[in-house]
């Protein structure tokens, strides 16, 4: 315990997302997918020590009929800290996952676009993205492949931990980056 | 920047209205390329520096006034420029109608990034909240704003009432009001949430596509509409407060300057309608111009110059601030001789047999006539009204009379002096009136129903009996215009003459104003205007910037000086002195030059006739825009640099060239620069070229300075500054001077120190022969030697007298010898072997034949070598000294000379047991001495059976 408070300037965090809800579009179910693999990775890049984790467990919808979707994560299933004590400074000090066990993002495809169609498409997708508990509204660029029924679905993105009332305390934040880069990866098929 | 091929077309065009007619010239600009796809203009923008910017199917343009130019851009973008935006920190953003957003860097387009990527539909117009949030309209996507670097987006899923918005503009009171399909949309974002609020036709607007809206100087929103045409805006607004009977299509744009509502329209072009503040609904069109078919856009930029732009066609259109205010038959023209602003609001000029006031009614001017019977047979000639709606009606030959319009009465002056007389000018401050005729000048102070009059006949007060200008100004005083004796002014009932006053100008005076500072200005005969600020004359000529030296009038314009000329009016600033003009290219001046045809009202605005029109002309802050000039690019060696003021250049770096553009677009053609390098030029230097190079400039700080004017007048100009430093070459860089003046200075220190060091060498071997010589002395007086001497002398003298006589002789013979050479530096070999010779007599006699002591030198040596003194004496000493001395033993000492210059002295050794204190030390002497000497060394040989000592010999 000594040790745990004196290696306290420590590691990190975050998070993310997923899923969803859509149970009221049952009589449309070609327009209904879900994610049957998924994976979502972050990575802080701070000057004093690069944190990477990664989470296969993300769960989605999207109905792409009405072009809304739901994503959903378990901020718990994030695994390959540096340590698992960075772990569970992750869980404990920042995410405080056993309070907010998940992170999501919910919204809308801004673009108009028939994705029962096969192709690529750059797309906007717009919705909420809610990480510790703190909502806010984001823009999302993702890049989309549509091939015989399954989507797959490529973004980058970046969250500001000032932005999710996450708190860096000064002495790690040599350690610590407030711009979390995220890549979020999901395959989707019928339901 | 890529210069287009202009084409200029000045057209003339006469607009009927319904009320009056509009003379005015427009201007048309062509934007065209060589391509047979011209670029169209979409949007118009004039940014802080002045210029103006258009946003065209082909790329952002920028227009001077002469020519158009093309801003490159870093990446390639190929799409139409639909939106341009400055913002409070001077970003020039752009939006293109495939939803890029650009900025406008060192003069080239450069795309912005956002990790949310750009809209994917046009960007239509782009503004910014007081918090410094930047939003964008879009058509389709709804509304995008910019915070922390992040695009975020407001459409109809937050409540937006469509996604389509064809304009977005911010003002404090509203907030951020985005025209839409679907009405209006004001929004706000605070403390992370969107707030909306929306009206459309349910709240009762008239149409529900809302394609423009305007807010005006007081912040009131207009609105152009698909089908209702325009109508102001109101949070309870109703249906029917559209333009009834709108049949000019839709309204692209519109915006609202003084008293006129421009609007573009689908189908007729630029309207324009006369704009009252209370009116509700109906609007009273003013004129249209068709010389643009499809306007897209409208922009009133600093000048109050309205501006027009469709197709590649770029329109300038009336300036705003003069306005006609009466048509005049071409018979009632001719005959204006007074126009005079009176406190009601009211202006009156005089017309055959009358007067005619003017008034407005409902923000439009309508006339009364008034019959004067009195003076149906002769001229009026001056106007005045005194308190009670009394207008003083001056005439000539026919005296004066009061007229009331409100109580119809007419009343004939009877005062000798005015009775059938010429008025020429009436005016007063209130309790009096001044009037003067061509008899002198009168006052007339009311008392009871009558005026108790004052002749002032006496050329003794005012100086002239012909007085053109009569000003009652500040502290009671009032100010006499006389033609030939200057300006005369009465104060405290006492007359003073300028004229006495050192450098006054003018004998004869027309108009006498006095400024909002307390200065008095007037116009003369022949020296143009004078300004007298209560101690000095200040003149304004041609070369101050007046237009003409004909001047007839002279007016209060708000805080301005207003000048008439004949085909003129210039615009004085009292406080800078700038001089700035009407725009004459919009519409030719043919100005009544009577002296009182002309008059100002209290607030900004001159009345004066020109052709056949009575014409206003509002002087204010916009009107009187003096031009601007900016500094667009630096060239290094003829290389675009991307620099901002404060560079610094290495030495090397010299070649300069700045090119600056001033911006006027009233007269364009006016504009002239002076230009100055501080620290390298001494004096301005006028030049109407757009560029100046500096080829090799010397190492300095500068500062490029440039200003512009519109006459020759250049004080208190416009200007602009570059400022930079060449640095000097590193060596001659003060850090390079410090280094090498630390290396010559430790370099210095050393050899000084070195010298120093030898010096005291020197001194120590001068000791050291000092020390020598008092050696030998001291040796040569030892008392062994005395001793010995005199031993071996006694048994000589008992046994050989004649040879003690000889003995006692060499003894005194080598002290004398030592005496006399130990202060010499040398003495000759044959000195030396003679003191050698007496003391070797001595030591031979007194070891007998123990030792033995032989010397062979050449006698051509011997004659010609010197040899520091008691050298060869001391080392046979030496010799004697250090070795034992018997019959057995015997001491050898050869002396010989080895070569021409060295003698050598070798003993044989047998040293003693015990050897002597004090030993080499004689032997050193002679070293060091010869050091001092820098001759060769003196060599010692020291083998087991001989001892050799080498003495260089020392040739003269």
């Amino acid at each position: 315990m000594f040790n745990l408070i004196q290696r306290m300037r420590v590691r990190v965090l975050l998070l993310f997302i997923l899923i969803a809800a859509a149970s009221a579009f049952k009589n449309q179910p070609s327009q209904l997918y879900q994610i049957t693999s998924g994976k979502i990775s972050f990575k802080s890049d701070a000057p004093l020590e690069v944190i990477k984790a990664s989470s296969t467990e993300l769960m989605g919808l999207l109905d792409i009929g009405k072009k809304n979707f739901s994503l959903k994560i378990d901020v718990h299933s994030f695994q390959g800290f540096n340590s698992p004590l960075q772990k569970e400074h992750f869980n404990e000090n920042y995410m405080e996952s056993d309070k907010y066990p998940y992170a999501s993002f919910n919204g809308k495809i801004i673009e108009d676009v028939d994705l029962s169609a096969d192709g690529n498409y750059d797309l906007r997708t717009k919705g909420t993205l809610t990480i510790h508990n703190v909502p806010q509204e984001r823009i999302i660029k993702t890049a989309v492949t549509v091939k015989q029924k399954v989507i797959i679905i490529h973004s980058n993105f970046t969250v500001l931990l000032s932005d999710h009332n996450i708190p860096i305390p000064t002495v790690v934040n040599q350690k610590l980056a407030n711009e979390i880069k995220v890549e979020v990866n999901a395959t989707f098929e019928p339901r | 920047m890529k210069k287009c091929l202009i084409n200029i077309f000045l057209i003339s065009a006469i607009f009927i209205s319904p009320s009056f007619a509009q003379t005015a010239k427009s201007r048309l600009y062509l934007l065209d390329n060589d391509e047979a796809d011209k670029p169209a203009i979409l949007t118009l923008y004039q940014t802080n520096d002045g210029f103006i910017l258009c946003g065209t199917t082909k790329g952002l343009y920028r227009f001077d006034g002469f020519d158009f130019s093309q801003y490159p851009s870093q990446t390639k973008i190929n799409a139409a420029v639909t939106a341009v935006f400055e913002t409070k920190d001077n970003r020039t953003l752009i939006g293109f109608d495939n939803g890029n957003i650009a900025e406008l860097k060192n003069n080239s387009i450069e795309l912005l990034h956002f990790e949310e990527g750009f809209p994917k539909v046009a960007i239509k117009s782009i503004t910014q909240d007081s918090s410094g949030i930047i939003w964008f309209g879009t058509a389709g996507e709804g509304i995008y704003f910019i915070r922390n670097n992040r695009l975020n987006n407001i459409n109809q899923d937050d409540g937006l009432s469509d996604n389509y918005i064809y304009k977005i503009l911010y003002s404090a009171q509203l907030g951020v009001v985005a025209a839409s399909d679907r009405g209006i949309n004001i929004c706000s974002f605070k403390n992370g949430k969107k707030y909306i609020s929306t009206y459309t036709s349910k709240n009762g607007l008239p149409d529900n596509i809302v394609r423009s809206i305007f807010f005006t100087n007081e912040n009131k929103l207009w609105l152009g509409m698909q089908d209702a045409g325009i109508a102001p805006f109101k949070e309870n607004i109703s249906k029917n407060s559209g333009t009834p009977k709108w049949n000019y299509g839709q309204v692209n744009d519109l915006l609202v300057s003084s008293s006129k509502i421009y609007v573009a329209t689908g189908d007729s072009a630029l309207m324009v309608f006369n704009y009252y503040d209370n009116s509700t609904s109906a609007f009273n069109k003013a004129y249209s111009d068709h010389t643009i078919s499809k306007i897209n856009c409208l922009l009133k930029d600093r000048e109050g110059i309205i501006w027009a732009a469709g197709d590649n066609q770029l329109l300038r259109t009336a300036k705003t601030g003069l306005d006609e205010v009466y048509k005049l038959t071409p018979q009632q023209a001719a005959q204006v001789h007074c126009l005079h602003y009176t406190n009601d609001s009211a202006l009156w000029f005089n017309i055959p047999g009358g007067l005619t006031r003017l008034y407005k009614k409902n923000n439009e001017w309508e006339s009364q006539e008034f019959k004067l019977p009195l003076f149906s047979n002769t001229t009026i000639t001056a106007l005045y009204e005194s308190p009670g709606d009394n207008l003083w009606v001056g005439s000539l030959g026919k005296g004066i009379t009061v007229f009331n319009h409100k109580t119809k009465t007419q009343e004939r002056l009877n005062e000798p002096l005015l009775a059938n007389n010429n008025t020429i000018t009436i005016t007063g401050d209130g309790d009096a009136i001044w009037i003067s005729g061509l008899e002198g000048v009168v006052t007339a102070k009311p008392e009871g129903n009558k005026y108790l009059f004052t002749n002032l006949t006496d050329t003794a007060g005012i100086g002239n009996k012909y007085v053109y200008d009569i000003l009652c100004g500040r502290q009671k005083r009032i100010w006499f215009a006389t033609d030939g004796e200057g300006i005369s002014m009465l104060e405290n009932d006492k007359f003073y003459h300028l004229k006495n006053k050192p450098g006054y100008m003018g004998n004869v005076v027309y108009k006498i104003i006095e400024d909002n500072y307390g200065n008095i200005w007037y116009t003369t005969y022949n020296k143009g205007i004078i300004k007298y600020d209560g101690r000095s004359f200040t003149n304004f000529t041609t070369s101050q910037g007046l237009s003409s030296m004909q001047i007839s009038g002279l007016l209060n314009a708000g805080n301005y000086i207003a000048v008439i000329h004949k085909n003129a009016i210039d615009i004085i600033n009292p406080a800078t002195g700038k001089i700035s003009y009407i725009d004459k290219a919009l519409m030719p001046l043919d100005i009544n030059t009577d002296l009182n045809a002309c008059t100002n009202d209290k607030g900004d605005n001159i009345y004066f006739v020109s052709g056949n029109s009575i014409y206003s002309y509002t002087v204010n802050a916009t009107t009187v825009q003096q031009p601007t000039v900016t500094i667009d690019r630096v060239e290094l060696f003829l290389q675009n640099i991307e620099t901002t003021s404060g560079h610094k250049f290495s030495y090397h770096q010299n070649n300069l060239n700045f090119f600056f553009t001033g911006i006027y677009y009233a007269e364009p053609e006016k504009i002239q620069y002076q230009y100055k390098l501080d620290s390298y030029d001494k004096e301005w230097v006028n030049t109407k070229d757009h560029v100046k190079n500096f080829p090799n400039l010397p190492p300095g700080d500068y500062t490029f300075r440039v200003r512009v004017s519109l006459n020759k007048n250049f004080s208190n100009a416009s200007e602009t500054s570059f400022s930079f430093v060449i640095e000097k070459p590193f060596w001659n860089q003060t850090w390079f001077f410090i280094t090498a003046a630390l290396i010559l200075g430790a370099l210095l220190y050393l050899f000084i120190k070195q010298r120093e060091k030898h010096i005291t060498n020197l001194n120590t071997l001068k000791n050291e022969k000092v020390q020598s010589q008092l050696e030998t002395l001291r040796n040569q007086v030892n008392p062994h030697f005395l001793f010995n001497s005199l031993n071996t002398l006694v048994s000589e003298i008992e046994t050989n007298p004649d040879i003690a006589v000889m003995y006692v002789e060499k003894i005194a013979d080598f002290y004398r010898s030592i005496i006399q050479h130990r202060d010499k530096d040398l003495i000759s070999l044959q000195d030396e072997l003679s003191v050698l010779n007496d003391y070797s007599f001595l030591q031979e006699k007194r070891f007998a034949s123990g030792l033995e002591i032989k010397v062979d030198i050449e006698p051509e040596v011997i004659a010609s070598s010197y040899i520091p003194p008691l050298v060869l004496q001391m080392l046979v000493e030496n010799a004697i000294k250090h070795n034992i001395i018997s019959k057995e033993i015997p001491l050898c000492i050869d002396i010989k000379n080895v070569a021409d210059d060295c003698i050598a002295v070798r003993n044989n050794i047998n040293k003693k047991m015990q050897p002597e204190r004090r030993s080499g030390l004689g032997l050193q002497n002679i070293q060091k001495r010869y050091a001092l000497l820098h001759v060769k060394k003196v060599s010692i040989e020291n083998d087991d059976k001989f001892f050799t000592v080498k003495i260089p010999l020392i040739k003269k």
